[in-house]
Order: C-alpha cells, then structure tokens, then sequence
C-alpha cells in the first residue's frame, strides 16, 4: 500500500516542481522583456522624434536582435497612427527602407493567430504597397479577425484594384454572414448590397462611389459605418446598427 | 529669445514627437506626462505657450484649462489643444474654456509648430 502512494506523491511532487518551474522561468523571462523595453523604448522613442523633426537627420537604426526590432516597429506604428502629413510619410518610407514592412508582412503567415493579427493590424497603419501580395493571402486566413483585420488593410491602401479581390473573398460566405472583406466594404461607405454598389457597377465607377476617395483613417474614424460588423459566435458575423 | 513651452500629453511618443519639434524651432520645451505634473509645471515655470492634450491621466485636458484660467498668473497663458478628429463637441467647450487653437489628431508636427507660431506672434503683438 505505501508504495504506490509514495509513488502517486512522487510523481505528484514530480509534475508539480515542473510546473513551478515553467511558471518562474516564464516570470523571469517576462520580467526581463519588460525590463529591457522599459530600457530602450525612451531610446527609440527620443531617436524617431529627433529623426521626425529635423529632415537632415541620418535615419535612426532599429535595434538588435529581433526583441529591439519589434519594439521599434511598436514605437513607430504608434507614432504613425497620431501622424499626418510629411513626418508620417518620412517614417513610413523609414519603415519600408530598413525591411520592417517585409518583415511584418512575413508574421502574417506565422502559426500563432494574435501573431498574424498584430501584423495585418500593423500593416493597417503602416499603408505600405509592397506589403499588398501578402495581405490578400491574408484574406483566406483560417481566422475570421485575421481576415478582416488583412482587409482593412487592404481598404486603407485606398486603391481600387483591392475592390475586387475584398468581393471575391466575401463571397467565400453566405450573404447572411458576409465574410471579413464585405463587413470592410461596408465599413469604408461600401452601400449594403455589397455587390451591387454605386447604381449597380459590380465595382465603383468613380474613387467618390462606394470605395473612399479620400484614404485612410478617414475611412475607419470618420466615415462611421451606419450598420457595422463584427465577428460574432463560431466564427460568424453579428450586425448591429450603429 | 528663446521660449519656453509645456507640452503635456501622457503618449510618450506623442510627448516627444512635439517636444522634438518645438526644441528644433528653438523653444525651451517642458514635458508633463499627466494633467497634475502639467497643472503644476504650468504655475511653477510659467511657459509661454502650452501644449495640452485632452485625454490625460488624474487630471483631463479641459480641467487643466479650466483650472489655469481662474488664476489671475495664468489666465492668458496661450494653449494649444490636441484632440481626437471630428470632436465637435470637445472643441466647443474647448473654445468656451479659453483655449486659444486647436489640433485634431492624428496631427503634422509642422502644422503645430506654425499654430504655436502663430500664438506665440500673437503675445508679441499685444505686448
């Protein structure tokens, strides 16, 4: 009788000295990701604001290893949502330049799914063209907020050859739940016969019917949709007015 | 002469997106990370101008303006207030407050450095 339950207390202790452990090393490791973002991020942050403001400043440099990049990126893609005009298009070519772009647009075919969101969210701000191939694989995601977040992306690219590709891959979907790319029309001023915008064009006949004329954030923040989609239980869309 | 201007906004980035352009048009610039810190800096180091956003941790924005305003020191100190786009709402109150210009984000550095200009040449001209 002793045995097994020395045994059972054994391999008990065994899994729960395990679990302790996987759960500090995770603290440790936590701690010092914070640690070392609390160090660089005033860094990048002095570095692009310096960079932003002077138009003869050298580029600042992304710091090494990856850890750094993505800190980079995060501080950049927070000062890209708050910036209009010359300073933002400096940072976005900044971006472009030092292969952070590229790089996010790789995350989007990463396994982890809050990976592959961050990254089309990423792209959203960042409105670079060259990341456009990967955003409309984005479309086929697995995942339905992986699928709308790479088709606003695609909506803030503001350009009209994306018209197509969103229809086509809300028709992966019954009308009843429309898929990522058709809540997106919708949100941009798309009307609510997705399919039949602007007098009946299958596409808009001009920038001004159906797809925003004027691009961006002006789509998303001020052209608020007046029925809106989000994903609702088993993957579904829910509608709610607005 | 070089002039002094309070910039509060809790967005570091923000903070030092403003601050790097002010100091590059040759201002002094003062950096407050809340609504207290921006209260208490702008009566004790009394800036020129200050750059005040509106959603701010312990004290808002407009609080801050209201407060300023009621001192007889600080009462015609220029501010200039970042806000979300299409606040209609927040820019009239803003205005009614006393504040003197407005900019919606997401915002130009360059636009911002013209309007603290522009409120700066305004102090100029009534001394």
């Amino acid at each position: 009788v002793t045995d097994p339950l020395i045994a059972a207390i054994l391999v008990l202790g065994g899994i729960f000295g395990l679990l302790l452990g996987v759960i500090l090393v995770g603290r440790w490791r936590a701690d010092r990701h914070r640690r070392r973002t609390a160090r660089l991020r005033p860094t990048i942050e002095t570095d692009l604001a310096l960079y932003l403001a002077d138009p003869d400043a050298d580029a600042p440099q992304p710091p090494e290893p990856e850890e750094g990049r993505r800190l980079f990126r995060d501080v950049a893609v927070e000062a890209l949502v708050e910036l209009t005009g010359r300073e933002r298009e400096r940072l976005a070519e900044l971006l472009e330049r030092d292969g952070i772009v590229h790089e996010t647009s790789l995350e989007l075919l990463a396994r982890r799914r809050l990976t592959r969101l961050h990254a089309a969210e990423f792209l959203a701000e960042m409105r670079s063209r060259s990341a456009a191939d990967t955003l409309l694989i984005g479309l086929l995601d697995e995942d339905p907020d992986v699928r709308l977040a790479c088709a606003r992306a695609l909506a803030e690219l503001g350009e009209e050859e994306f018209v197509e590709p969103l229809i086509a891959a809300s028709d992966e979907e019954a009308t009843e739940r429309p898929g990522a790319a058709a809540a997106v029309l919708l949100a941009v001023g798309w009307t609510s016969g997705a399919r039949q915008p602007c007098g009946g064009s299958p596409r808009p006949s001009s920038p001004s019917c159906g797809w925003p004329s004027s691009r961006r954030s002006s789509a998303r923040r001020s052209r608020a949709p007046t029925t809106s989609w989000s994903p609702g239980p088993r993957g579904g869309w829910a509608r709610s007015a607005t | 002469m070089t002039l002094s201007v309070l910039v509060a906004d809790d967005s570091p980035t923000v903070r030092r997106l403003v601050a790097a352009r002010l100091a590059a048009d040759g201002h002094e610039v003062i950096e407050a990370e809340d609504g207290e810190q921006a209260l208490a800096l702008a009566l004790s180091e009394t800036p020129a101008v200050i750059v005040l956003d509106k959603v701010m941790p312990k004290l808002d924005g407009f609080e801050v303006v209201r407060r300023l305003r009621e001192r007889e020191d600080t009462r015609s100190v220029p501010i200039v207030m970042l806000t979300d786009r299409g606040g209609e709402d927040d820019v009239l109150a803003g205005l009614d407050l006393g504040v003197s210009e407005y900019m919606p984000k997401p915002f130009s550095p360059r636009e911002l450095s013209v309007r603290v200009k522009r409120v700066l040449e305004g102090i100029d001209q009534e001394t």
